[in-house]
């Protein structure tokens, strides 16, 4: 960096792409949920293989005993690199909500399944249409937290709840009923909310 | 006909500040004084300037018992940021 008070076009040009390049630097990634995560699957698979292969109890009682211990893992490494983190890149909290969004999803549709296998005494398939509003929801939350629009992050989690409770609903008459109230509170509120406000702001801009 | 080169920017800490700032969502004063080398109380100096000029804002805190100053840009700043570039640009584009 030159140390005089002023620059030459050239030197301010050439400051400029080394400062954005050395900001770009600073984020990485050293793989720790990938590892941990990657630890964690393999675990619940070939522990769920071996059970059934050599008739052991159960056979899902792996995945429901070492999910919690990832997401406690996880949680921790976050705290841990939060402490760490001297500077927040546009990717990496683009990252950190879909981390977010995407978990929530996964532990909404575990605990989905897990609601249907303890009401059903000998469940023949299970019911499809939670998966679809916790599908909606993770997509809304990415919108939601990347606008910074409470509405719409209110919204998702409203679906993913909507979505959980699906599971629970045997007939398809009330899972259609708790779905148009999801969609109402959840899509259609936020969106008209969003319109309003952008209506106002063009206004604003022509004043 | 050119315009001046905003006095704000045009200087080699101010810059390299509003560059790292413009790249990141958010850094830390220390994050910004070891990528710009400057010192400490230099640092502190350009930054106060930046923030009176609206270009960037300060949010000091503690974290873990330990003061805590992040820095980000505001739209202003962005704006003046561009500006000045675009301007940049057109100097460099006669020079030729």
């Amino acid at each position: 960096m030159p140390d005089q008070q002023t620059m030459t076009e050239e030197q301010s040009l050439e400051l400029i792409q080394q400062m954005i390049q050395a900001a770009r630097d600073e984020h990485n990634d050293n793989g720790f949920g990938w590892r941990l995560w990657g630890w964690i699957l393999f675990i619940a698979s070939f522990g769920t293989f071996l059970s059934l292969e050599f008739n052991w109890k159960g056979s899902f009682w792996l995945w429901n005993a070492v999910l919690p211990v990832g997401v406690v893992l996880m949680i921790l490494s976050g705290i841990f690199r939060k402490k760490r983190h001297r500077n927040l890149t546009y990717a990496r909290s683009l990252l950190d909500k879909m981390g977010v969004g995407f978990f929530a999803s996964l532990f909404a549709t575990i605990l989905g399944i897990n609601l249907f296998f303890t009401s059903e005494a000998s469940p023949d398939n299970v019911e499809f249409w939670g998966f679809f509003y916790i599908l909606y929801a993770f997509w809304m939350y990415i919108h939601g937290s990347a606008l910074k629009f409470r509405p719409l992050i209110f919204g998702a989690i409203l679906n993913w709840i909507a979505g959980i409770a699906m599971f629970r609903i045997t007939d398809m008459k009330f899972d259609m009923l708790l779905g148009a109230m999801a969609i109402l509170f959840g899509y259609l509120i936020p969106g008209y909310l969003l319109y309003f406000q952008s209506r106002a702001a063009q206004k604003k801009k022509h004043v | 006909m050119f315009k001046d080169l905003d006095p704000i920017l045009h200087t080699p800490l101010r810059l390299a500040v509003v560059s790292l700032l413009i790249s990141v969502k958010e850094a830390e004063f220390t994050f910004i004084r070891e990528k710009t080398n400057a010192t400490a109380g230099n640092l502190s100096v350009q930054l106060n300037k930046l923030k009176e000029a609206g270009y960037i804002e300060i949010i000091k805190q503690f974290k873990d018992n330990y003061p805590q100053t992040i820095c980000r840009i505001t739209p202003v700043g962005i704006n003046a940021f561009e500006q000045y570039v675009a301007n940049l640009q057109s100097y460099l584009q006669v020079k030729k």
